[in-house]
């Protein structure tokens, strides 16, 4: 059932056995994991199944790093941030969830073993083909891959989906479900919580026309991001000084996103085809990318991050921040968007500007690629001063906005380095290409930190741990000190590696939905 | 000394890449064109095609960065080995030494970064010797 809020009379009670705040990713995922169990479901989106600004707005909060904004980096709507997400699919690596002692606050307290079947149920949401995400499993034609050292380089795998936008994707198959509601336009404003502080008794919705109604619900799933989550954690504070889960102050913390710096370019030494599965993006029917990064050897070895590099945007000549620049602002304009850091972009273009005429002339008339360029994207160490607090301002619904304070380090830079040179070793050992590294990351400065691209990889800000001392969430994804709130949600990962989040957010979601179901079925949903 | 400004070295760099694709080429060839006792500058030449100046300005680069290795005999001793310049020197072992030396230093990690590229210490210290032997 699918209804809008203005629907249902103000001052409503509404009941349900589980309650699910938020519809993105997360949140369509439980509910359809949920669906056809007998139990009653309730999933409250504050937008609808239209973009509308005014919403939007209530996104608005304030990045200190100035470099995005949090307003823009995510969407609220049915269907959440898939909205616009670029469909890139991969599963975190199997050192990302070991303690490794060089990276500060590492480890989860779950391993990949206990996500790997989530991660092939969750496979089939995004369109794409069966799990598998080694190159060794794909079929590259005549232009096999090349044989890395596996002391210093791994292949890394995505698989692309449409990408699928979960809202019109799967709003049919809810709309039709029997236990299963939908209520657009309904802001969760509070969450409340019962007299001995354990047990969430319930939610309150407001709509921006000031009309009101509350959610008593057995079990209640926070899936709104990693930032909204933690701002309704933080602002549901009444009864829990601090605001829920929040008794070692931990709520808002070890805010990650993933850094994407322009890495430099590759020129090539031999024939552009040998490189075909590295720039092409179609192997057996199927739209993937293949990169490189540290092997967990590598990593342990230099002390590092994980790391990824790709190719992106063939060179006619040669790597260059102008062409660079030039081309992200191109690629923003081509959505009808201005680039957050946009002066700084064409700061870059006009001090480069004959590179970048000469590059455009031969894009233009030449045609023969010599090269691509090299983006990263990187793992973030897990920095508990990395955090979102509240602000004193208030949205139109009241709620505090957002501050989000935090900073990418020497450690981030310095991965990003070694990843550039092993792939430069690696080129060069088998004599394919050259490297060029983008000279910022050989600063020994934060300038390489202040012209990087990002893509709203939210995570970190409600981890999880196997002791309420040092995380939010425990291995089930339940609030520490609350018998009946979970999240489902990129906020409960420790840490991040270079994956893009999506895929592991939904194979987490429905862990959680499984956990879910196994309390309901023994009578336990509300586990006071 | 020879100062090279941006805009110059840029374009040095440019021609650097046409050079590193144009060396197998060389090497290829030279058996049919064996060292003659023409010393380090002739032999330089053939590896290079004739196409000497931006190796030039890469190994000036490197040099700056490497004062200490600024003597042509040192260079020549590691771009060489006991592989002397001269009249009979077997070419095909002297290229297999250079590919050799640059596949060693890739597998090492033995880098030289200039101006952001990053290449093989033995490629840097080829394009050094170039400077010192074809000075402006």
């Amino acid at each position: 059932m699918l209804a809008r809020f203005a629907e249902i009379q103000s001052g409503s009670q509404l009941a349900a056995d589980v309650c699910i705040i938020g519809g993105g990713p997360a949140g369509i995922t439980i509910a359809r994991e949920l669906t056809g169990t007998g139990l009653s479901v309730l999933l409250v989106e504050s937008g609808g199944l239209e973009f509308d600004k005014e919403t939007q707005n209530l996104y608005r909060g304030v990045n200190e790093r100035g470099d995005f904004s949090l307003h823009k980096s995510r969407f609220r709507l049915f269907g959440g941030t898939s909205y616009v997400w670029g469909g890139w699919c991969a599963p975190l690596d199997e050192q990302d969830f070991e303690s490794r002692p060089w990276v500060p606050n590492s480890g989860w307290p779950i391993s990949k073993e206990d996500i790997d079947p989530f991660y092939r149920r969750a496979q089939s949401l995004f369109e794409i083909d069966r799990y598998r995400y080694q190159v060794e499993e794909w079929d590259f034609g005549s232009t096999p891959v090349f044989s890395l050292d596996p002391d210093k380089l791994a292949h890394r795998m995505w698989q692309i989906s449409p990408p699928t936008e979960f809202g019109p994707v799967y709003v049919d198959q809810l709309r039709k479900s029997e236990n299963v509601r939908v209520l657009l336009y309904a802001n969760v404003t509070k969450v409340s919580v019962d007299p001995d502080g354990s047990s969430i008794s319930g939610v309150t919705l407001r709509d921006l026309n000031g009309r009101e109604a509350r959610v008593s619900a057995a079990a209640y799933v926070l899936a709104c991001g990693g930032i909204e989550t933690t701002r309704l954690l933080l602002t549901s504070g009444q009864e829990a000084p601090g605001g829920l889960g929040n008794t070692e102050g931990l709520v808002g913390r070890y805010f990650m996103e993933h850094p994407h710096p322009d890495a430099g370019g590759v020129i090539f030494t031999t024939a552009a085809e040998d490189f075909r599965p590295y720039y092409e993006k179609e192997f057996e029917s199927r739209n993937i990318v293949v990169g490189l990064g540290p092997s967990a050897d590598a990593q342990r070895r230099l002390g590092i991050l994980n790391c990824s590099v790709a190719f992106h945007g063939p060179l006619y000549h040669e790597p260059s921040a102008g062409m660079d620049s030039a081309l992200k602002l191109s690629r923003a304009l081509e959505h009808w968007q201005w680039p957050d850091n946009a002066g700084a972009h064409i700061a870059t273009v006009l001090r480069d500007l004959d590179d970048v005429l000469r590059e455009s002339y031969l894009r233009a008339t030449d045609g023969k690629i010599r090269g691509f360029g090299l983006i990263a994207r990187t793992e973030v160490a897990p920095n508990p001063d990395n955090r979102i607090t509240l602000t004193s301002d208030r949205d139109e619904l009241g709620m505090p906005r957002v501050r989000l304070d935090w900073s990418v380090g020497e450690l981030e830079r310095v991965t990003v380095e070694e990843t550039v040179n092993l792939v430069a070793q690696e080129f060069g050992r088998l004599g394919v290409g050259r490297v060029q590294i983008n000279q910022l990351l050989l600063e020994n400065d934060d300038r390489w930190s202040r012209n990087l691209s990002w893509f709203g990889h939210h995570m970190g800000t409600t981890r999880m741990s196997d002791s309420p001392g040092q995380g939010v969430v425990d291995t089930n994804c339940k609030v520490f000190g609350t018998s009946n709130l979970y999240v489902a949600s990129s906020s409960v990962f420790p840490t991040c590696g270079y994956a893009n989040p999506t895929l592991t957010i939904a194979a987490l979601a429905i862990r959680l939905a499984d956990h879910l179901k196994v309390l309901a079925k023994s009578d336990r949903l509300r586990e006071s | 000394m020879i100062h090279f400004g941006r805009r110059q070295f840029c374009k040095a760099r440019r021609r650097l890449l046409a050079g590193l694709v144009s060396l197998p080429v060389a090497i290829v060839a030279w058996p049919k064109s064996p060292f003659r006792s023409d010393g380090i500058a002739s032999a330089l030449r053939r590896v290079f095609n004739d196409s000497i100046d931006h190796q030039v300005a890469i190994g000036h680069r490197y040099l700056a960065q490497e004062p200490g290795e600024a003597s042509r005999q040192w260079l020549a001793g590691q771009v060489c080995g006991d592989l002397s310049m001269s009249a009979g020197v077997p070419a095909q072992a002297l290229l297999v030494r250079l590919r050799s030396l640059r596949h060693d230093d890739f597998c090492r990690g033995d880098l030289v970064e200039i101006d952001g590229w990053l290449l093989a210490r033995s490629e840097a210290r080829l394009f050094a010797l170039a400077a010192l032997s074809f000075p402006a």
